[in-house]
């Protein structure tokens, strides 16, 4: 009898759902998502109702997914987790001991919280569509026809690039291995250095819209045809990149590293 | 079966591990003996395949460790006890470990039953004591029925009964033919516990032998109301012999002849004998004195 990564797949899995902390991180996930998509949806009402004759005219509707910053944040804890977790309980050598094989240990984790994160993460990209553009119509906002062209994409869209991000959180966790450490990382990448890109020179402005994982990943949910950024699968292909590069990191150092 | 082959482990300067090789045979318990910080939990951490040696090879069953087919059901570890997570119960961190493995659910519960931890199963692991901690880590290395058993210092934290239990635990293992490493600091123990011993100072190895010639025979004591007489019978004889005790020269250390035949002596002489004791340093004098020379001359070069 030869293991495989289907057992080591079926471990993880169930590592995942016996800690508490796992159903509190993905329902946290949801709520906050949903909680800012309703505080960016009365914010934009307000700032609609502020608007002259000429500026409504001129507007155009988007959907906003602001409130997905913040949410993943916490889809990048759950990735990083799956790492932290098992070097702060000091469990690896048990997992490694078990499951000798890095790679496959790697590609368990990373394939487990794949799939809970495109779960939950289309589950949160639907809640905050829904949420966000039920207050705008309550407040005689004008918001996108839902059989526009692309609409299917935009509404479904979230829960791959939220699972791409739990994989760069993931990757991060796997090369610090500390959850302080790499929660900082992942906070400095998804939101402090998109957040400050109004304070950044144009150019580089524009390079981190189009090139930055969350960013560029998130021209997938974006209506807009701007012909200076990315296309949505352009943008969407930019953060697969990220993910895969930084698992490739995470892969080399895992492989050789004392456990 | 575990062979090991001028494994060495260096941090930068310091060297950990300096080209140990070993083979750890079947069918007994092998106590693995050093002073704290002598290297045995890199060691055992190099043989499963957890640390990258510097040098040299580990096998377990002929390969190393990284390519066993099932590593469950070839090896059992337990090197670090307090490794669960704590907001898993006992039977749920068993039944993650066996599902990586294939092992079936009912196995999980065999073992706990087999350490005793059944009425607790379903109780969070960082709750557990020290003592209920070790065994869920025994149950965690029982789990897969391997052939090759590591324990890193099992009986720390063990009350009394626990440690007599794991003890028979051990040798029972042994005996169904299985290969068991078990190291420990505590000298005593592993004299109560372990067939052979491979004792290990400063990384080095110092000693692959059995209890038996570890302690070895340390002069014969003679007790004998005509204790000058015979000292210098014994002296004549070839040997040498201190008198000694409280009765001021009752008392005879004889080293250099067998007991047998200071006996033989004693009766070609008609010297009446009160008592004739073979002595045998204890395994702990045994290891202080070897791990000593082992110090000395680490600070003498």
């Amino acid at each position: 009898m030869t293991t495989t990564l289907a057992d080591t797949i079926r471990s993880e899995w169930c590592k995942a759902w016996t800690m508490r902390s796992t159903w509190i991180t993905v329902l946290g996930i949801v709520v906050l998502g949903t909680l800012f998509a309703l505080l960016f949806g009365f914010a934009r009402a307000t700032e609609y109702a502020r608007f002259t004759i000429a500026e409504r005219a001129a507007y155009q509707p988007d959907p906003d997914f602001r409130a997905l910053l913040f949410a993943q944040i916490v889809v990048g804890y759950l990735g990083l987790r799956a790492f932290t977790v098992e070097y702060a309980t000091r469990t690896m050598p048990l997992t490694l001991t078990t499951t000798p094989r890095r790679g496959r240990v790697l590609a368990a984790k990373a394939l487990v919280c794949a799939a809970v994160t495109l779960v939950t993460g289309t589950v949160t990209g639907l809640a905050a569509f829904f949420v966000s553009r039920a207050v705008l119509i309550a407040r005689d906002v004008p918001v996108n026809s839902l059989d526009q062209p692309g609409m299917t994409r935009v509404m479904a869209g979230a829960g791959l690039l939220l699972a791409l991000v739990s994989l760069i959180g993931l990757a991060i966790g796997c090369l610090i291995r500390s959850t302080a450490g790499a929660l900082s990382i992942v906070i400095v990448i998804g939101i402090l250095v998109p957040a400050m890109s109004s304070l950044y020179p144009e150019w580089l402005a524009r390079l981190i819209l189009s090139y930055w994982p969350i960013t560029a990943g998130l021209r997938l949910l974006s209506l807009d045809a701007d012909p200076t950024l990315p296309g949505p699968w352009a943008g969407i292909a930019v953060t697969c990149g990220w993910a895969a590069v930084l698992l490739a990191a995470a892969f080399a150092a895992f492989r050789v590293r004392d456990a | 079966m575990i062979e090991v082959e001028g494994l060495s482990k260096r941090y930068g300067p310091v060297t950990a591990v300096d080209d140990l090789t070993f083979d750890v045979a079947p069918g007994s318990v092998t106590g693995f003996l050093g002073p704290n910080g002598a290297g045995k939990t890199t060691t055992m951490r190099m043989i499963l395949g957890l640390d990258a040696p510097s040098a040299g090879q580990a096998r377990v069953l002929g390969s190393p460790f990284a390519d066993l087919a099932a590593p469950m059901r070839a090896v059992g570890a337990l090197l670090d006890a307090g490794a669960v997570h704590p907001q898993r119960t006992a039977r749920d961190h068993l039944r993650c470990l066996a599902s990586s493995n294939r092992l079936s659910p009912r196995r999980v519960d065999e073992v706990l039953d087999l350490v005793g931890l059944t009425a607790v199963a379903h109780r969070r692991a960082g709750a557990f004591s020290l003592g209920m901690s070790q065994r869920l880590g025994l149950a965690a290395a029982l789990l897969g029925d391997p052939e090759v058993l590591l324990l890193d210092e099992p009986v720390n934290g063990l009350d009394p009964e626990g440690i007599v239990w794991i003890r028979t635990l051990m040798r029972q293992l042994a005996a169904e033919g299985r290969t068991v490493l078990v190291s420990s600091h505590l000298m005593a123990e592993m004299a109560l516990t372990a067939d052979r011993l491979i004792v290990v100072a400063r990384g080095r190895l110092i000693a692959d032998t059995t209890v038996e010639a570890f302690a070895r025979p340390d002069g014969v004591l003679v007790r004998t109301p005509d204790a000058r007489t015979f000292a210098g019978t014994l002296v004549a004889y070839g040997a040498s012999a201190v008198r000694h005790g409280e009765q001021d020269g009752e008392e005879l250390i004889v080293t250099g002849v067998t007991a047998p035949e200071v006996g033989r002596l004693a009766a070609a002489e008609g010297i009446v004998l009160h008592e004739l004791t073979p002595r045998r340093a204890s395994l702990e004098a045994a290891f202080m004195a070897l791990t000593r020379e082992s110090v000395e001359f680490e600070a003498a070069r």
